[in-house]
């Protein structure tokens, strides 16, 4: 019944909303999800936006997905039959993957609003401080979506890397999360002095020096007592390595101390994003604007990412209300209004609330 | 010296239109230094480079490349092919360190790559950079979609776009060959030393991670291997009990074999006693193949 419902929700939102469809629709191939599984069958192919329109309207599936892929043959079995052309470039950010203390509270199911404000920072991050700033795409060419559930997507349409094979992407993952930075290369010793990398340096080198000082100034507990209580070395330390002088202050084993406190840049960085969606030429990314099945949200295009709110501008149903039975739920928001703890309650919900637990397969119609 | 540019890279396209031109005459001088040119370079992994401003000379040297090509893909051998394909890039590399910049410029607008100002565009860096550490893009200054580069390691990149071309480029349709090139093949088999018997090395007990398995299958199936994975899986060995000898014997099927550097680089990781990378490092090389659930390969049982 719950199925029907939702199914019968999502047909009325394909048939009053336009869908995105990806550039080259006819060389893509297309997945669909069920109630039960994200990805349940594949191999698809549409010839034009018309045909993948009446589709979703006339078959509504829970789930759709498209590849990142060009192929000659999307719809050919096995992959290499489909004769692949070249990719996309696709990051998938998701929340769940930042580990944040807070999962405590509310597992993973219900991303909280510290789960997706965290997420969206990294989200802006990836494209203004690597995307943009280091690899020099165009902001025209870089598209966010909200994945529809907590995270999000990042989709680089430059012509220039679409012919990158598999190796080569996974050189960017690795350069995105910092895997393989060669630390003692940054470094050098003049006349007994310690030298390395200055704020302005290009790439990684300049990251290292920036991200040293901000610990310094913010006098992580992290750094030797001698570095957090006085402002005056502490001051001298920062003009230092700000111009690539890492031996201002006599700390032993200076080298050590900085890579330890480096140690965590890189590994942190690179639990955020889910590599094989980048590595994996010929991985299914989830179809802008469709419906998420394990939420209702729309995996909406996001315009204005400073100013996003998941929870508020990707919902996709209206306030109707809803009487539903409900088995658990922590508390959760949804647009401005926060819902729950639910434990056994029979209770009307607006539509939007309502299918959003359905979907997640906490709560039923009530009869 | 026009003609030196051709000779030098024979593999551009000025050069092939120079070859297309001419009535190419196969006769023995031709033929014996196309024979001498493919056996160097599959034998010692290396052509030796020739400097002569003679134009009869010049001419014999780039039609050479021609007929070379013929041979090698007679020989119908990925390996050879690939051996093959190496030794050309690094005989025009070397030739690229000591040319102008004009030159230079030349051979690499051949595969639309730009170098302006000791920098170039990070899409063409990933297409062709080495698979080594110190390659790595995050080891290099990268601003703006600007790879920052010395000549040299510039000359590095442009060394794998050749040898790319001239790979992809190989083998040539065996009924396009002229009977005089055929008639030569016996005599460059008999120069090449007996195929590698295929060196297997099992556990003494166990299995080896399933990432280490495909690296030896690869390695078996003369693939060439990027250093990092050379590297993990000398270290991985090393730590299994596997002796030096049995490990350089291994790489005697990598296209690029050269038993004095092999020897050397497995020593060396034997004595600094490097620790097995993490599987999860394995993953970031993009070596992992199987997701066991362990932490580290050498922990598969």
């Amino acid at each position: 019944m719950e199925q029907n419902y939702i199914r019968q929700k999502f047909q009325e939102y394909y048939q009053k909303n336009p869908i995105e469809w990806p550039p080259e629709v006819s060389r893509r191939e297309f997945g669909f999800g069920s109630w039960e599984k994200k990805i349940e069958s594949r191999h698809s192919r549409f010839s034009d936006y018309t045909e993948l329109k009446n589709y979703l309207v006339r078959n509504t599936p829970f789930f759709i997905s498209y590849s990142t892929a060009y192929y000659e043959f999307p719809d050919a079995r096995p992959m290499e039959r489909k004769n692949w052309l070249k990719a996309d470039l696709v990051f998938d950010l998701d929340a769940d993957q930042l580990k944040l203390s807070c999962l405590a509270t509310h597992t993973k199911d219900f991303p909280c609003d510290n789960c997706l404000e965290k997420i969206k920072l990294e989200a802006i991050k990836l494209v203004e401080e690597f995307l943009v700033t280091d690899l020099g795409f165009s902001k025209d060419d870089i598209t966010i979506n909200f994945s529809g559930n907590r995270g999000y997507h990042v989709h680089v349409f430059d012509k220039k890397i679409q012919k990158l094979n598999a190796d080569a992407r996974r050189e960017l993952i690795d350069y995105v999360c910092g895997t393989g930075l060669n630390f003692d290369s940054l470094f050098y010793l003049n006349e007994n002095r310690l030298l390395g990398p200055k704020t302005n340096d290009g790439g990684w080198s300049g990251k290292v020096a920036n991200h040293v000082i901000n610990l310094v100034r913010s006098g992580s507990p992290t750094l030797p007592a001698k570095l957090r209580k006085n402002e005056e070395i502490k001051n001298k330390v920062i003009t230092g390595i700000a111009n690539g002088n890492w031996d201002v202050v006599a700390i032993p084993k200076k080298q050590e101390l900085w890579k330890n406190l480096l140690g965590g840049v890189g590994v942190a960085l690179g639990d955020k994003i889910d590599q094989n969606v980048t590595g994996d030429v010929s991985k299914l990314i989830r179809l802008a604007n469709s419906l998420h099945g394990e939420t209702g949200l729309i995996a909406k295009i996001v315009k204005d990412i400073n100013n996003f709110d998941p929870l508020k501008h990707a919902t996709a149903f209206g306030n109707q209300e809803v009487k539903v039975e409900i088995s658990n739920a922590p508390k959760f928001r949804i647009g401005d209004q926060y819902y729950g703890p639910y434990n056994n309650n029979t209770t009307s919900l607006p539509e939007v609330a309502a299918i959003y637990l359905i979907c997640k397969k906490r709560a039923k119609l009530a009869k | 010296m026009a003609n030196q540019f051709l000779a030098h890279y024979p593999f551009t396209s000025e050069a092939k239109n120079f070859v297309a031109e001419q009535k190419i005459d196969l006769n023995y001088d031709l033929l014996e230094i196309s024979k001498a040119r493919v056996i160097s370079a599959l034998k010692d992994g290396q052509i030796p480079s020739m400097d002569t401003q003679v134009e009869e000379a010049l001419k014999l040297e780039i039609c050479s490349y021609a007929v070379s090509r013929m041979l090698v893909s007679l020989l119908k051998s990925k390996f050879y092919v690939s051996r093959y394909s190496i030794a050309e890039a690094k005989r025009a590399s070397s030739y690229l360190k000591v040319d102008s910049d004009e030159n230079l410029a030349k051979v690499t607008r051949e595969f639309n790559i730009g170098w302006n100002k000791g920098s170039m565009q990070v899409s063409d860096y990933l297409a062709y950079a080495p698979r080594a550490l110190e390659y790595k893009l995050i080891n290099k200054h990268l601003s703006n979609g600007l790879v920052s580069l010395t000549r040299n390691e510039f000359i590095r990149v442009i060394e794998e776009a050749i040898r790319k071309h001239i790979e992809s480029s190989l083998p040539i349709n065996e009924q396009a060959i002229p009977s005089q090139v055929q008639a030569l093949v016996a005599e460059v088999k008999k120069a090449l030393p007996q195929e590698t018997a295929k060196i297997t090395i099992q556990p003494q007990k166990g299995e080896y991670a399933p990432c280490i398995k495909k690296l030896l299958e690869d390695l078996k199936n003369s693939e060439n291997l990027p250093h990092i994975a050379r590297w993990s899986l000398a270290v991985y060995l090393i730590h299994k009990g596997v002796d030096v000898d049995s490990i350089v014997n291994l790489f005697k099927t990598a296209p690029d074999f050269n038993e004095k550097v092999t020897r050397y680089q497995v020593e060396y990781v034997k004595k600094r006693g490097y620790k097995m990378p993490n599987c999860s490092v394995i993953m970031s090389y993009g070596l992992c193949v199987a997701r066991c659930r362990i932490k580290n390969p050498l922990e598969f049982k």
